[in-house]
């Protein structure tokens, strides 16, 4: 019966991970192709529909940690999957004005390259029960630079998103009401960009803490 | 006896030992190692006995005021403790009227300050009574806190980390400011004069209750926390565990009533969750300790913190 339930999450897990995979290829491939055709105006438009299904998927990500799936910890997997689904859903689709923005590209481009490495990464270690050597060098190497440049456009598009947010009132309660509650988007965005300043060392010396765990397994395997 | 006093992974940290009498207590071994490291007063030592390598259990701690010839197994000339450095140390009485004193200051500045004109409401603020009663109630429980602090409660330990003064303090204070931002806001919606009524009424008793608890509590200590772990007996003890908390859970739950803020009830939630964690492990510790083995009494069945459901 064990034996089953293995079989069943390895085909899960490899299905899961190839599929998100074909999204953000398909990212890549837009962006690249829109920013060369027409330029970073049309970047956001073209790849929409992939990126929000792709990014959205993520959020199984934190069912497979909480039910034991897989073996990341949830600490790691929240902020990163949460400050993503803020940027899509809570920046970039709710506030139009910002769409156009080259900080776009600079976004979709960080984002699908780590995406790309990552869920072939996972995708072929579930099928084949392990990964080839350059593919875990990727993935464990190239956050040195898709870290600082994709994070660097999420705080650039929170800030110069701000203007839109204030002025549109979206997402805010305002007093009086009967629970005597408020809320304030706006100062919440800027709450969200105060968190980047520890939240950003901190993700990034996580992955330095991974990238010493596993290359040095496999020098020893 | 010589005393060997190493960190745990082995180093010396008093070079050559120490030399002390036979009939030495550990409060002695903790000034002599102040005398020559000059760095750590005795709150700031944790001294264990070392553990076998490998070994799963927790290290036995040395209490302050029994003798070294009860760690020694047999060999009472030499012996030799761990030791950690447990970082500056504040008294829990420090720790706990800073913690206390920002909500019992900050909530009145919302009160009768006129803050509200720096978040862009100009104009005349209306005063509701249920605000003026919120304010009282709210200022009670921080004054009643800080006199328990000094009158009431006995610590098992004396002192706490220095980090957790900021860690504490930026707890209270942050929330303190949370809802009383909110309960004085000018564009604040009172609730029905019943309800009001119901929850500053309900609050007071469990606020006596609490303080009625903390008494029992006391009274299983001796003042200078030498006795043991005790069983809580009488009150609503016989019911619950902590009963403690339990009231004050409830008495902020009275207070929400009364107010009824999405602030005041957030609050309430994370208080109530950081509680229960503590409410958990203390419930366990006593099960553990009272197995009624040995002549030990056994831990009778007792709800963990919140009647019917935990």
């Amino acid at each position: 019966m064990a034996g089953v339930f293995s079989l069943l999450r390895r085909l899960y897990l490899t299905l899961y991970n190839w599929t998100v995979f074909v999204g953000w290829a398909q990212v890549l491939f837009l962006a690249v192709r829109t920013l060369k055709e027409s330029g970073h105006e049309h970047v956001y438009n073209s790849v929409e529909k992939p990126l929000l299904l792709a990014q959205t998927a993520a959020v199984l990500e934190i069912l497979h940690g909480l039910v034991g799936l897989v073996r990341s910890p949830i600490t790691a997997t929240l902020p990163q999957i949460g400050s993503r689904l803020y940027v899509t859903w809570g920046i970039l689709y709710s506030f139009p004005e910002i769409r156009t923005h080259f900080l776009v590209s600079s976004l979709v481009i960080s984002w699908s390259i780590t995406e790309i490495i990552r869920y072939s990464f996972f995708g072929t270690k579930e099928a084949l029960g392990f990964a080839p050597s350059w593919l875990m060098w990727l993935r464990y190497s190239t956050f040195f630079l898709l870290y600082p440049t994709g994070i660097s456009s999420e705080v650039g598009l929170i800030y110069f998103a701000l203007p839109y947010i204030k002025k549109s009132e979206k997402y805010c309660v305002r007093m009086p009401n009967t629970w005597n509650f408020s809320f304030d988007y706006f100062y919440a965005a800027i709450l969200v960009l105060g968190v980047y300043v520890p939240g950003s060392p901190h993700m990034y010396s996580y992955m330095l803490g991974q990238r010493k765990k596993a290359l040095s397994k496999s020098k020893r395997e | 006896m010589k005393v060997a006093v190493v960190s745990r992974s082995g180093r010396e940290i008093v070079k050559g030992g120490l030399e002390l009498n036979d009939s030495a207590i550990v409060a002695d071994l903790q000034e002599a190692i102040y005398k020559r490291t000059k760095k750590f007063y005795p709150s700031r030592q944790r001294l264990t006995l070392p553990l076998p390598l490998g070994s799963k259990d927790r290290p036995i701690v040395l209490h302050y005021k029994k003798s070294l010839k009860d760690y020694c197994d047999g060999n009472s000339d030499n012996i030799t403790v761990v030791f950690k450095d447990l970082g500056p140390q504040v008294s829990y009485r420090t720790l706990f009227f800073w913690e206390y004193l920002g909500p019992l200051i900050i909530y009145p500045v919302f009160y009768f300050f006129p803050v509200y004109q720096y978040f862009g409401y100009k104009g005349e603020r209306v005063i509701r009574p249920v605000q003026t009663y919120a304010l009282y109630y709210w200022c009670f429980h921080y004054f009643k806190r800080i006199m328990e602090t000094f009158f009431v409660h006995r610590f098992s330990h004396a002192t706490s980390p220095l980090s957790n003064v900021f860690r504490n303090c930026a707890y209270y204070w942050t929330f303190g400011s949370y809802i009383a931002y909110y309960v004085n806001h000018p564009l604040y919606t009172p609730v029905s004069d019943l309800q009001m009524k119901i929850g500053f009424g309900f609050g007071l008793v469990c606020q006596v209750a609490n303080f009625y608890c903390h008494i029992l509590l006391r009274n299983l200590r001796t003042p200078d926390g030498s006795v043991g772990y005790q069983i809580p007996r009488g009150f609503l003890f016989n019911i619950v565990t902590c009963a403690n908390y339990t009231t004050e859970i409830y008495q902020w739950l009275g207070f929400n009533i009364a107010t009824q803020t999405v602030a005041g009830y957030v609050f309430l939630v994370v208080a109530a969750m950081i509680m229960t964690n503590w409410a958990l492990a203390k419930h366990r510790r006593l099960k553990k300790l009272f197995d009624g083995k040995d002549g030990r009494p056994k831990y009778p069945r007792r709800w963990v913190i919140l009647p019917l459901f935990l």
